[in-house]
């Protein structure tokens, strides 16, 4: 049996040292709100709707709202809309692949409201920003009254829409490398529809060090993540490996391919085909090899 | 008709209501605020098939907060009367749908409603299902009769096997196309009150006097008993046909046993899933053509999918098999179509009504014979395209027929032949391209011998009794977005010689208006507006005044009786068309469309992108040029969507991606700017020369759409949606199946 909506008593901390008491409380039976994006539309369904306590983060905009360069890496704070993603200098500057996630990132009224901190919460497979992220080498800061913890974003989701945040931990930032010299880029999104559309395939990449030598290209560094083709965004390790492991040409781009394709793990749903994916996706790779040759 | 110059027709003025539409500030039926009212939820069948064992109310609710009506409520027999009085207004024992009613709910708020209903469990028995076509035909569950079949409508012209003989090319291929959904902006929505011993109905609806008609029958009240009262639209595009009447009924049931006014409003969800969609078909055709690529014989089997119950259907197939030959002459046609039953919620009217699938298949097929014959696909229709004189599968000669003016217009502003030429030419990079047209015809109005039945009524009331002169026109045609009220007040201006604030439209409420017939099937502006026309005209007689008479001359003439009131009724002879044996003059006018669009494929992802569409047509006269060009727009970018985009899911005859992100229209990022020509040949059958072009442009679109896509990718599409899952399936493995040359 669910309890009503007025049952559910709305928090509304004004500073992060009080959120994360009320979490060391009460965080089992809360669900953090941010922007809303993604909690008010599955609050349509009543069998969603919280239980015990709304946590209204709104409050925590000074602190966790920002975009800085710290120390050697680039900070978002977790309330950080996507529309400031698509705005910033900095990142587009410093993390190309994050601003072109953020401007097919649904419309600009959800731009407007969507915060960095709720996409990667609620860690849908599909989430645009996450295979940027995961490229860009992310790792999230967690704090909760014990204090702050770092995990690294590959490592954040235990199975689908399940981060390993604990009830009592608030995101609180993500932190992005800062752009090698010369990186060659990619943010790939194919969805159904130009705009307002959910990813059926996603690829993300960052190369850099990569020269071109006598008898074909060396990756120094690569960094792969694709979305939609599994229950989680997925870093794309195997493939990566493969890439460093010889000089880049036509055959070893026929390998990453099929590394790729048996890497992820996509299924048919209502978006797409499982094997739509798993095609696309391998183009996708060869698409963004080829630029790497072209750019050597 | 008087040679003077136009002074409104022809003209773009704002439309009437556009401020209010655009700001908010219409008052849409939900938006009504009526005291005392209830919120109506329904109950629905959760199956596409089985018997209702029992429906268990949880003890642990508290009911004496809400209304339950079940089918016991009705006050007589338990149908919804249409064609065939098939459909139950509330499933009994039987279901024979997924999301089919079984209860009504209602109570003070709508969260209480929804509470209850979750607290009903509705137990019953599966029974086998038919959901495809195909289960209909095999007929081994009988949905409907013994074979499935609601309808069955021949056509035959000359000698089918004679005409293959003198073919030179024959061939046979089969099409498929899926269900669509309207989904016009506003969803269904219904407040029902009694007010003493009548009924009052305020809805989102096409056809005030469908609804009336309904809510009398299944009431038993005669017609000033039902007041039906069509709100501001949200869009209809068929949807708000006959659906409405359900709806209507429903929440009267609820507001009859809860003893105040009911308002039921279906959320997004609901609304796709349980209403109506565009009827999926399967059509086989095979024709031959003669050495000079002239079609020979033409013979096309067509199955429409109806769903559960009747609803139009027989006469949705019937404007399928009419238009089943397209914009060509042809001396040898067999046209045999059948719509069947299947466990799928009813399928009914929607723009196009049965036109756009059989035209798919049939230009889809003129692009094939092309190939063959090794024509490109102007010149194949060139060769083909009716003429004056011609005449249609039914033996109906045309006096006028713009099909190839059209087609050249297009083909010249689009440059087809040169790209047509250049895309020809081997392509290999990661982008390939296509053009593609498609050349139809459309009949305006109801088909054949309908409008004898409808007899269409308007009046309109000229009254200089008062300081002001007022003409109102009365009507029950509906303003679903397509400009009626604007068109009208034109129509009367221009010939009365007025202003357009001159001249009211009134509210379409049953208790105002005649029955001007139902506002569908692209004759709104062509009979009922030509009424207008033939009121202002019969006006200007009785008075004895000149056309263009203007306000001072109207306001001396009725000095003497204050008051004058014409009304007109449409009354053609029922005997131009034979219903039996389909022979005649199928529609009062045709209008001819040519459509040419242009794509490119990303070879990487399979997406197609549309970067051109120019289309031709021939409207007769655009009262409104604006709201032509815009209907047009619209039509080719709700076309474009059933080729390219909407795509509904369905497992075990339901539809399970029932929301705006599962079920893909396009955008505007994902159009074109459309180019539109108006072809004016000023020879419909409408005020001013003017044809019906609600449903026209949707025709064209899809079949020019995959013909360029086809050219593009080097194959072809004989399935609707063209997803890029579907062209990435056809690149990478070609089948013999359903996308071969």
């Amino acid at each position: 049996m669910s309890r009503g909506r007025d049952e559910v008593e709305v928090l509304a901390p004004s500073s992060l040292r009080e959120a994360v008491q009320v979490l060391a409380e009460v965080g089992a039976e809360a669900i953090p709100l941010a922007g809303g994006s993604d909690l008010m539309v599955a609050f349509r369904d009543v069998s969603k709707l919280p239980r015990g306590f709304v946590l209204d983060l709104l409050g925590l905009e000074p602190e966790l709202r920002g975009i800085e360069l710290v120390e050697d890496e680039v900070q978002i704070g977790a309330l950080t809309t996507v529309d400031d993603i698509l705005h910033s200098s900095l990142l587009a500057a410093e993390a190309r692949p994050l601003v072109e996630a953020a401007r097919c990132f649904g419309s600009t009224q959800i731009r407007n409201r969507a915060t960095i901190g709720g996409n990667v919460m609620n860690g849908s497979p599909a989430a645009d920003s996450l295979p940027a992220l995961l490229a860009l080498d992310a790792r999230v800061t967690l704090l909760s009254s014990e204090g702050p913890r770092t995990v690294p974003l590959y490592s954040f989701y235990a199975d689908y829409r399940r981060p390993v945040a604990k009830p009592s931990e608030l995101l609180v930032s993500i932190r992005i490398a800062r752009a090698p010299a010369n990186p060659i880029e990619s943010f790939r999104k194919v969805a159904a529809r130009r705009a307002q559309a959910i990813a059926k395939v996603i690829l993300a990449g960052r190369a850099w060090d990569v020269r071109a030598e006598e008898e074909g290209v060396r990756i120094g560094e690569i960094r792969l993540a694709a979305g939609s083709v599994g229950p989680t965004p997925m870093r794309l390790f195997e493939t990566e490996r493969i890439l460093r492991s010889e000089l880049l040409g036509p055959r070893l781009a026929a390998e990453a391919v099929a590394v790729l394709r048996s890497e992820i793990t996509p299924i048919d749903d209502l978006r797409s085909t499982a094997a739509y994916r798993r095609l696309v996706a391998g183009r996708l790779l060869e698409d963004f090899l080829g630029s790497l040759l072209l750019q050597a | 008709m008087t040679e003077r110059a136009m002074r409104l027709v022809g003209n773009r003025p704002p439309q009437v209501q556009a401020r209010e539409r655009v700001t908010g500030e219409a008052q849409y039926v939900d938006d009504l605020a009526i005291p005392g009212l209830w919120h109506g939820v329904t109950l629905r069948s959760p199956i596409a098939r089985g018997r209702i064992v029992e429906i268990e109310p949880d003890p642990d609710f508290d009911w004496s907060r809400v209304v339950l009506v079940d089918a016991r409520d009705l006050p007589g027999r338990n149908v919804l009367p249409l064609i065939l009085d098939d459909q139950p207004v509330l499933a009994e024992r039987e279901i024979r749908h997924p999301f089919e009613p079984v209860m009504l709910i209602a109570a003070p708020d709508r969260a209480l409603a929804l509470e209850a209903r979750n607290r009903l469990n509705l137990r019953y028995e599966a029974k086998p299902i038919a959901v495809e076509i195909s289960d209909a035909l095999e007929a081994r569950v009988k949905v409907f009769g013994e074979d499935n079949v609601f309808k069955q409508i021949d056509i035959a012209k000359g000698d089918l096997e004679a005409g293959f003989a003198a073919a030179t090319i024959e061939l046979e291929r089969d099409f498929w196309t899926g269900p669509q959904e309207q989904l016009y902006m506003e969803p269904q929505g219904m407040i029902a009150a009694w007010e003493g011993d009548q009924l009052v109905l305020r809805g989102s609806l096409q056809c005030p006097y469908y609804v009336q008609a309904a809510a009398r029958a299944v009431f038993g009240l005669e017609p000033e008993q039902v007041r039906v009262i069509a709100c501001e639209l949200g869009g209809g595009f068929g949807g708000k046909e006959e659906y409405p009447s359900l709806l209507a009924v429903h929440a009267a049931l609820l507001a009859r046993k809860a003893g105040r006014p009911v308002k039921m409003v279906y959320d997004r969800a609901e609304d796709m899933q349980a209403t109506t969609k565009r009827h999926p078909s399967q059509t086989r055709i095979r024709a031959g053509i003669d050495a000079e690529g002239r079609l020979t014989a033409l013979a096309v089997d067509l199955v429409l999918d109806g769903g559960a119950y009747c609803t139009l259907s027989p006469v949705v197939l019937s404007r399928a098999v009419l238009h089943a030959g397209s914009a060509y002459a042809c001396p040898n046609v067999a046209v045999r179509g059948r719509v069947v039953a299947t466990n799928t919620p009813p399928n009914g009217a929607f723009r196009g009504f049965g036109a756009p699938q059989a035209l798919f298949a049939m230009e889809t097929m003129m692009d094939l014979l092309a190939r063959a014959a090794g024509l490109d696909p102007l010149e194949m229709r060139r060769r083909n395209a009716l003429r004056a004189g011609d005449e249609t599968s039914t033996g109906q000669v045309l006096e006028q027929a713009a099909a190839a003016d059209v087609l050249e217009r297009a083909a010249e502003a689009a440059d087809f032949r040169a790209r047509r030429e250049l895309y020809d030419r081997p392509q290999t990079g990661s982008i390939r391209r296509g053009i593609g047209l498609s050349l139809i015809m459309h009949g305006c109005g109801f088909t054949g011998a309908g409008e004898s039945r409808l007899k269409g009524r308007l009046t309109l009331d000229l009254d200089a009794r008062g300081e002001q002169l007022l003409v109102q026109v009365r009507t029950g045609s509906t303003d679903m977005g397509q400009g009626m009220r604007t068109t009208f007040k034109q129509l009367a201006a221009e010939i009365l010689g007025l202003e357009l604030d001159e001249v009211e439209v009134a509210a379409q409420d049953t208790a105002l208006v005649p029955d001007s017939g139902p506002t569908v099937a692209s004759r709104t502006l062509m009979i009922v507006g030509g009424l207008v026309a033939r009121a202002a005209r019969q006006a200007l007689t009785s008075l004895g005044l000149e056309e263009g008479a203007g306000a001072e001359a109207l306001r001396l003439a009725l000095a003497g009786r204050g008051r004058l009131e014409i009304e007109e009724v449409h009354e053609p002879p029922a005997t131009l068309f034979d219903e039996d044996h389909y022979r005649g003059q199928a529609y009062p006018s045709w209008g001819y469309a040519c459509t040419i669009c242009e794509v490119e494929v990303d070879m990487t992802t399979f997406e197609p992108r549309i970067v051109d569409v120019v289309t031709c047509q021939d409207v007769g006269r655009a009262i409104h040029p604006g709201i032509v060009e815009g209907q047009i727009q619209g039509g080719i970018a709700q076309g474009l969507g059933y080729a390219a985009f909407e795509e509904v899911q369905m497992h075990d005859g339901a539809m399970v991606n029932a929301n705006f992100n599962r079920y893909i229209v396009p955008t505007a990022m994902d159009l074109p700017p459309i180019r539109v020509l108006l072809h004016e040949s000023g020879q419909g059958a409408g005020p001013f020369g003017a044809k019906g072009i609600g449903e026209m442009p949707v025709d064209g679109a899809a079949p020019a759409y995959v013909s360029a896509l086809a050219q593009a990718l080097r194959t072809s599409f004989r399935e609707l949606p063209v997803t890029p899952e579907a062209i990435a399936e056809s690149f990478l493995r070609p089948r013999p199946g359903k996308a071969d040359a």
